[in-house]
């Protein structure tokens, strides 16, 4: 039976249920343990809840966060494969623990507001650093084919089904495009 | 090391290299095409893998600065707006293109006479029009006939569905009485020569996995492959040689391992698109050509046009579902393409309702584009109440040749056989800047009359890796003193030395080149073999 988002969006059963489940049980957490040791449990905390600002849950949550997906996993990964990334993040996320310290809470006493002022400040003074993470945070979550069907897309590769358009009658076609015709040639002789 | 000399050797494999190959396939020659890339794999095309569309922004990016894989040559296009695009395989970019295949129109042949600007062209539409037909056959092109903006023609299938994105668009230009007709494409609506139609993948960009979308390497190489034409990937020309008598003698070139290898043959062709045909050639200096191989009248380079790009979105109460179905193509309005005295540029452009875009492009900030859309609940409210609401137009201008616009050598950098980058200086022409307002107004008022709520994007800078049309850096024409090659692809300067590609484009017109590209190529073909006692 398919779950109704939106209006428009019909969702897979078995998709919501996979990600009610993963919730409910806590597979799915708002801070994902990295594979990868690239950063340290304090940075991989603070960078998850950095992603769950930067694309926040929708649809009274049935969309995740870009914390939920693993996006960490991802930025790092892309980090390790990018060595001119390394530093620059290296600086973003000490950026970040200083903020917090000044801050006198530990991550886990901040608020959404805080986290989101620490966002903005973030993109104000650390620019090349902001642009890397917001790009790499875009492309790590739009990738993640359990998004797609939110936004009406298939999970499931473009090629080689493909999505069904039905072809115009000719004979509709023919009446919508009477107008045009009837105005006849519309190009200059020579 | 020296080979046996072959009767023709042409350089590239991408549109214009195989169109000229099947037009002297039939004549026993020894031709033998040389292609930097390599046959790509459909089986493993990013369409196929559920992250599809990272892949476009690393190694199956339009942008050879972005994928840097072994066969790309980078580009240096930090003074132009614009940075050109293409893809390194035996395909060339038919493998990425959109496909999207209006022709040019009979007054495209004729800028100097109708419009004063620019300079006619030494042949016309009529002279073309057999060879687009032929093209159109051998790719396997969609469309209607009987479109009132070109003289009658066939299509051999019949046209790609609209959806629902170009349905709606399509009642806002009779809304206004304005001209729209569907996109002819070289995307198949039904099976042909045994090739698959369209599933409507929406990913044209990341190869076609079904083979719908007409790419030389499906439709031409393996004819032209069973009918002897010989093929080497993986072999980088660096250079044309010229011989003591005047004549081309061939090609340097690095082999797959890297070594550096000397090719001979009677006649060169170059097909390496409007960038890497003036790259080589301008490579290619000796003590006759100090500049670059037949470039005395020093118009090799110049004259660089793209078609400069920008979009307008309109927001709709209904879902688009504009990520389904062919990326470019749906219905094409060229109601604003002919001069008109009353406007203030001349020339004109073309409204192309194609569809919309991925997810993760839409967040990128766009196909072509590189501004990130905003984060926090903005990005939230843009995806859930504008990205699946949204069609555009884009406003595809005719760009006018200037000689400012160039391809030259960068000083420093390489590819990875040490051979010079191309570099691009370029910028946007007044005319093509009134052209944009133009549109940007019009287009607006085509989206709302078709039932946009409000615009949510409109005209603005153009777009950043919209240079996939490369025009106009060899140019034809009948005074060697303002021209590379002449009325056939000929070079005046060096008699068995043609070019073929989009580089001898003498004014760009404001549609997709390919067709066009590939029915010069046929024509120049057909040239020398009536023409063969003038090519020594």
């Amino acid at each position: 039976m398919p779950f109704l988002v939106r209006g428009e969006f019909k969702i897979e059963h078995s998709l919501v249920f996979s990600l009610v489940k993963c919730f409910k049980f806590g597979c799915v957490m708002k801070s994902a343990p990295s594979k990868k040791n690239l950063w340290n449990s304090e940075q991989l905390f603070i960078l998850n809840e950095i992603l769950a600002q930067l694309i926040p849950s929708g649809a009274a949550g049935k969309i995740p966060s870009a914390a939920e997906f693993g996006v960490a996993d991802f930025i790092s990964q892309k980090v390790e494969n990018h060595p001119e990334l390394k530093q620059l993040f290296a600086q973003g996320l000490n950026y970040l623990e200083d903020l917090l310290r000044q801050s006198g809470k530990t991550a886990a006493e901040l608020s959404d507001e805080e986290w989101i002022a620490f966002v903005s400040l973030l993109e104000q003074s650390q620019q090349s650093f902001f642009e890397a993470l917001l790009r790499s945070t875009y492309e790590g979550y739009y990738s993640e084919s359990t998004i797609r069907p939110f936004f009406g897309l298939s999970s499931e590769p473009t090629q080689p089904e493909g999505y069904l358009v039905t072809s115009d009658d000719p004979m509709e076609l023919d009446r919508m495009l009477e107008p045009v015709r009837q105005r006849g040639v519309c190009y200059r002789e020579c | 090391m020296n080979k046996k000399s072959v009767d023709v050797l042409i350089v590239g494999a991408g549109a214009s290299g195989a169109a000229v190959a099947y037009a002297l396939a039939d004549l026993g020659l020894n031709i033998l095409c040389l292609e930097q890339g390599e046959w790509i794999d459909r089986s493993n095309l990013p369409s196929t893998k559920k992250d599809y569309e990272l892949h476009r922004y690393n190694k199956f990016s339009c942008d050879p600065n972005v994928r840097k894989l072994p066969q790309d040559y980078p580009i240096n296009s930090e003074n132009s707006p614009i940075t050109p695009v293409n893809f390194n395989a035996v395909g060339g970019s038919t493998i990425n293109y959109l496909g999207h295949w209006p022709r040019f129109h009979p007054s495209d042949f004729r800028v100097k006479s109708l419009d004063g600007v620019a300079d006619d062209w030494p042949i016309d539409y009529e002279t073309l029009s057999p060879y687009y037909d032929l093209n159109s056959r051998i790719m396997g092109v969609s469309g209607l006939p009987g479109n009132p903006s070109y003289p009658p023609y066939d299509i051999p299938l019949p046209p790609i569905p609209l959806g629902k994105l170009g349905n709606t668009l399509a009642k806002g230009f009779n809304k206004l009485d304005w001209h729209w007709w569907p996109s002819d494409t070289s995307i198949l609506s039904r099976a042909y020569q045994g090739r698959n139609p369209c599933v409507n993948a929406g990913t044209c960009d990341l190869g076609c996995a079904s083979g719908a979308k007409a790419s030389v390497d499906l439709t031409y190489w393996p004819q032209l492959l069973q009918k002897g034409v010989q093929l080497q990937t993986n072999c980088r020309v660096r250079e044309i040689t010229i011989q003591p008598n005047g004549k081309a003698g061939g090609v340097i070139y690095f082999d797959p391992d890297g070594q550096l290898q000397e090719q001979k043959a009677e006649l060169v062709v170059m097909a390496c698109n409007g960038v890497g045909t003036p790259r080589i050639m301008l490579n290619s200096k000796s003590k006759e050509f100090p500049d670059g191989i037949a470039n005395r009248s020093g118009q090799l380079g110049k004259n660089l046009m793209f078609h400069p790009l920008s979009g307008v979105v309109g927001l709709f109460e209904e879902p688009m579902e504009g990520f389904k179905g062919p990326m470019a193509c749906s219905i094409i309005s060229q109601e604003f393409y002919e001069t008109d005295p009353s406007r203030d540029f001349v020339r004109g452009y073309g409204l192309h309702g194609g569809r919309f875009t991925t997810p993760m492009t839409f967040a990128l900030g766009g196909y072509g584009l590189d501004n990130l859309m905003p984060w926090g609940a903005e990005h939230r409210r843009q995806f859930d109440e504008i990205y699946p609401y949204c069609a555009g137009l884009t406003i595809v201008t005719e760009d006018l040749p200037l000689e400012s616009n160039t391809v030259t050598l960068d000083s420093e950098l390489t590819d990875g056989d040490g051979i010079p980058a191309p570099k691009i200086n370029y910028q946007v022409d007044e005319n093509t800047q009134r052209m944009f307002a133009h549109g940007a107004a019009r287009a607006e008022e085509v989206l709302l009359a078709a039932g946009a709520k409000r615009i949510v994007s409109s005209g603005g800078d153009v777009w950043w890796r919209a240079g996939w049309h490369l025009m106009g850096t060899a140019r034809m024409g009948t005074d060697s003193e303002n021209s590379v090659v002449n009325g056939w692809g000929q070079c005046h300067d060096v008699k068995n030395l043609f070019i073929v590609d989009g580089s001898i484009f003498v004014t760009s017109a404001a549609v997709n080149p390919t067709p066009t590209i590939q029915a010069l190529a046929l024509y120049v073909g057909d040239s020398i073999k009536k023409n063969q006692n003038l090519l020594f």
